[in-house]
C-alpha cells in the first residue's frame, strides 16, 4: 500500500514537472533586466492562447512585439504559455499578482477569462489582442482598465484574394483551368472568418466567375493532419491556391499545397520561410499592436476601450516580398490597398463562406 | 455492422450532393490516412492491456514520438548529411525509440512501483505535452521545424497501384509505407496474441497473474515487454503523423486527441487486434466524412456541425461499454498491479 501511494504521488509529481517545464522555460529564458533605467522599470506580462508561441503566426507575433519593446523601450517582459483554455485565468492571475505595468492577453479566446481577472484587479492595466472582455453571457463589455486591440483582417484577406484571383485569371496559377481557389477557417469566430470573407470578396472583385472553396477545420488550431486532409480535398476539387487561416494546424494545410505542387498563402506573419510556394501572406501585425500598446504605457497614455489597427496605421496588408507574382499584379494589389486606406473600397468582415 | 448502420443512417439523412461524396475515392483514401495512426496506437494499447497494464498514455507516447521523429530527421539531414529518405527513415526509428522510452517510464512506475495505471498514464500524457512544447520552443524557436524537412513519401505498389476497378489502385495501393506497416501490425498482433506461446502467456498474465506466476511465468517481465511494445507501436503512429508525405512537420500538440480515439477503438474492438482495427477504420471514416461533408450534412433543415461528427468515437465507446453494441469486457486483471511477493 505504501508503495502504491508513493507511486501515485510520484505520478502526480511528474505531472507537475510537465506543467512547470512548460511554464518555467520561456519565462526563465526571457528575463531581460536593463540597468540603464534605474527608475521604475516597466514590466509587461504576455499570456499566449492555446496555439502556443510556436504557431508561427499569432502568438509568435505578439512575442516579437514584446521582444522589440524589450529592446527599444527597455521594458522587462515575461511570457506564460497556455496549453488549454483552462490555463487562461490562472496565467492572467499570476501576472496580476506580480503587479505588472501591463498584461497582454493574446487572442479572443481569452475574452471571458480576461473579464473575470480584470474585474478582480481593477487597478491592473490589461490589453487584449483581437477582442474585448466578455461576460459570462458572452456579451462584450468595455472595462476602464482594458485596452481592446482590434484589427481589420478582412483588408488583408481582400488583398491576398485580389492577388490569388488575378493570378488564376491571368492563367498563371497552378490548375488555373479549374478557376478555383481555396481557403480554410480554423473556427467560426469573427477574428478568423473576417480573413476568409475578405479573401472571397477580393477574389470575386477581380474574377466574379471564380469558385472560392472554404472549409472549417475542427476548431483545435493544432490538428495538422486534419487541415492537410482538407487541403487535399480542396485540391481535388480544383483549387490551385490555398489560403490558410488556421494557426498551427494551417501549416498542415499549406503542406498539402506543397506536396501537390500548388501554391499557398500564409496568414498573420509573413510565412514564406516555409518555401517559395507560399506566394504571399495576409498580414495582421500583432507585433505592431503589442509594441504600440506597450509604448503607450511607457508614455503614460493608456487607451481603455477599442483601439483599431488597420492599413491606416500599417498593421494590416500583404507580404510584399512575393513569389511567383508578377510586378504588374503586385502593383495592382498595392493600388487597391491605397483605395482601402482612403476608404473608397470598403471590405465586409461578415459573409457566408463560399457564397456570394 | 456498425459501419453498415452508419452508412444506412447517412443514406437516410444526407442530401443527394452529400451522398455523392461516398463515391469519391478521396474519401476512402482519407479514411486510410486518418485510420493509420489510430490503428498503430490501438494495437499498442491492446497488447499492453492484454498483459494487464492499463494504457491510456498512447496520446503522450505518440506526441513524444512525433516530436523526436521530426527532430531526429532534421538532425540526421543537417548534421550527418544523410539523403532525405535516409534521414526520414532514421527519424522513424528515432520516433519508435522515443515511444519505447516513454512507455518504459509508464511500465517502470506501474509495474515496479505498482502505481495507479490510470494516474501514471494521464501524467505521461501531460508530461508529453509539456515536454514537447518546451523542447520545440527551445530547439526551434518561433520558426518551427524547417519547411524542407524530409518525410516518408507515399509508395505506389507495383502493378496493383494501377488497378482502375472502383479506383482500388489509388485508394489501397498508393499509400504511405507506414500505412501498410499499420495493417501488417494488426495481423502480426493477432498471430502474436492468439497463435504463439508467448502470446498465450501474455494473455494469461492479463487474466490471472497469480495462476500464471504459479505456472512459472515471469509476470513482471512479460508486462514490461507488452508495455514497451505498445510504446514502439504508438511511436510509429506518432512518426507517421509527423513524417507522412514528402515533407515532415512538427507542431504543438499535433496528435490532437488521436491517442484517446485509439483508446476508444481498443475498447469498442473488445481488446482484439481485428476488432480494434475495425473500430479505427470506422473512426477514420468518421473523420474523413467530417472533412468531406463540412457544411453539407443536413438533418431535415438543420445543418449538422462537424463537431458532432468528431464526437462520434466517444459516443460509440460509451454505447459499447454500456453494452448497447455488444458488451466490451476488459481482461480480468487489467489495471491491477501484481506483487509476486504478496501471498494470494
Amino acid at each position: 500500500m505504501k508503495k502504491l501511494r508513493f507511486a501515485v504521488a510520484s505520478a502526480a509529481a511528474l505531472t507537475m514537472i510537465g506543467g512547470s517545464l512548460l511554464v518555467a522555460g520561456p519565462v526563465g529564458a526571457r528575463g531581460v533586466v536593463n540597468n540603464s533605467h534605474p527608475a521604475k522599470t516597466i514590466t509587461v506580462g504576455l499570456v499566449t492562447d492555446k496555439g502556443g508561441l510556436n504557431d508561427k503566426s499569432f502568438n509568435h507575433l505578439a512575442d516579437v512585439g514584446l521582444k522589440r519593446a524589450e529592446h527599444k523601450l527597455h521594458i522587462k517582459g515575461a511570457v506564460l504559455q497556455s496549453e488549454t483554455s483552462a490555463d487562461y485565468e490562472p496565467n492572467l492571475t499570476t501576472f496580476a499578482n506580480k503587479k505588472k505595468s501591463l498584461i497582454i492577453a493574446v487572442g479572443f479566446l481569452m475574452e471571458n477569462a480576461l473579464y473575470h481577472v480584470a474585474k478582480q484587479f481593477p487597478h491592473q492595466k490589461f490589453a487584449i489582442v483581437d477582442g474585448a472582455p466578455a461576460d459570462d453571457k458572452g456579451n462584450n463589455v468595455n472595462l476602464p482598465n482594458v485596452a481592446n486591440l482590434f484589427f481589420k483582417p478582412e483588408q488583408s484577406g481582400y488583398l491576398v484574394g485580389v492577388i490569388a484571383g488575378l493570378l488564376e485569371k491571368a492563367h498563371k496559377a497552378p490548375n488555373w483551368k479549374k478557376n478555383t481557389v481555396g481557403s480554410i477557417a480554423g473556427a467560426n469566430f469573427l477574428a478568423v472568418t473576417a480573413y476568409n470573407c475578405g479573401y472571397q470578396e477580393g477574389v470575386w472583385s477581380v474574377d466574379p466567375k471564380a469558385k472560392v472553396l472554404a472549409d472549417f477545420d475542427d476548431g483545435t488550431f493544432h490538428n495538422t493532419q486534419n487541415a492537410k486532409n482538407i487541403g487535399f480535398k480542396q485540391i481535388g476539387e480544383g483549387a490551385g491556391i490555398l489560403f490558410q487561416v488556421d494557426g498551427g494546424a494551417g501549416l498542415g494545410y499549406l503542406q498539402a499545397a506543397q506536396q501537390k505542387h500548388k501554391w499557398g498563402i500564409g496568414v498573420d506573419a509573413d510565412q514564406d520561410y516555409l518555401g517559395k510556394y507560399v506566394i504571399t501572406s495576409a498580414l495582421k501585425k500583432v507585433d505592431q499592436a503589442v509594441f504600440v500598446s506597450i509604448k503607450r504605457i511607457v508614455n503614460g497614455k493608456f487607451h481603455a476601450g477599442n483601439n483599431t489597427f488597420s492599413l491606416k496605421n500599417g498593421a494590416t496588408g500583404f507580404a510584399t516580398d512575393t513569389h511567383h507574382v508578377s510586378t504588374k499584379i503586385k502593383n495592382k494589389a498595392l493600388a487597391i490597398a491605397k483605395k482601402i486606406k482612403k476608404g473608397t473600397i470598403k471590405v465586409n468582415p461578415v459573409c457566408k463562406l463560399g457564397q456570394k | 455492422m456498425i459501419a453498415f448502420h452508419l452508412l444506412f443512417l447517412g443514406g437516410t439523412f444526407c442530401s443527394a450532393e452529400a451522398c455523392s461524396v461516398l463515391s469519391n475515392p478521396l474519401l476512402w483514401e482519407t479514411t486510410l490516412v486518418s485510420a493509420t495512426p489510430l490503428v498503430l496506437a490501438a494495437m499498442g494499447g491492446t497488447i499492453s492491456e492484454r498483459s494487464g497494464v492499463v494504457n491510456i498514455a498512447m496520446e503522450g507516447m505518440m506526441l513524444v514520438a512525433a516530436f523526436f521523429s521530426a527532430y531526429v530527421t532534421d538532425k540526421a539531414a543537417s548534421l550527418a548529411g544523410l539523403a532525405p529518405w535516409e534521414a526520414a527513415l532514421v527519424g522513424v526509428v528515432g520516433g519508435i525509440v522515443a515511444g519505447c522510452l516513454i512507455a518504459g517510464l509508464h511500465a517502470w512506475a506501474s509495474i515496479r512501483f505498482h502505481a495507479n495505471q490510470v494516474v501514471t498514464g494521464m501524467a505521461i500524457n501531460l508530461l508529453a505535452l509539456g515536454l514537447t512544447s518546451y523542447l520545440y520552443y527551445t530547439l526551434y524557436g518561433s520558426q518551427g521545424t524547417p519547411g524542407n524537412l524530409a518525410g516518408i513519401p507515399n509508395w505506389n505498389v507495383p502493378v496493383l497501384s494501377s488497378i482502375k476497378f472502383m479506383s482500388l489502385g489509388p485508394i489501397l495501393f498508393q499509400e504511405n509505407p507506414i500505412t501498410y506497416l499499420a495493417f501488417l501490425s494488426v495481423v502480426l498482433a493477432h498471430i502474436f496474441l492468439f497463435r504463439t506461446r508467448i502470446g498465450l502467456r501474455l494473455r494469461s498474465v492479463g487474466e490471472h497473474p497469480r495462476a500464471a506466476d504459479t505456472a512459472g511465468i515471469n509476470v513482471q517481465r512479460l508486462r514490461y515487454l507488452a508495455v514497451t511494445l505498445s510504446g514502439g507501436l504508438s511511436g510509429l503512429g506518432g512518426a507517421y503523423l509527423a513524417l507522412n508525405g514528402p515533407h515532415g512537420l512538427f507542431s504543438d500538440n499535433m496528435t490532437s486527441g488521436r491517442g484517446f480515439i485509439a483508446l476508444a477503438a481498443m475498447i469498442v474492438g473488445k481488446w482484439t487486434p481485428f476488432g480494434a482495427m475495425g473500430a479505427c477504420l470506422l473512426f477514420g471514416f468518421g473523420q474523413a466524412l467530417a472533412i468531406a461533408l463540412a457544411g453539407q450534412l443536413t438533418v431535415g433543415s438543420y445543418q449538422v456541425s462537424v463537431y458532432i461528427l468528431n464526437m462520434l468515437p466517444y459516443v460509440i465507446t460509451i454505447l459499447a461499454v454500456g453494452g448497447l453494441i455488444g458488451r466490451s469486457i476488459p481482461p480480468a486483471a487489467d489495471g491491477l498491479p501484481y506483487d509476486p511477493a504478496e501471498s494470494a
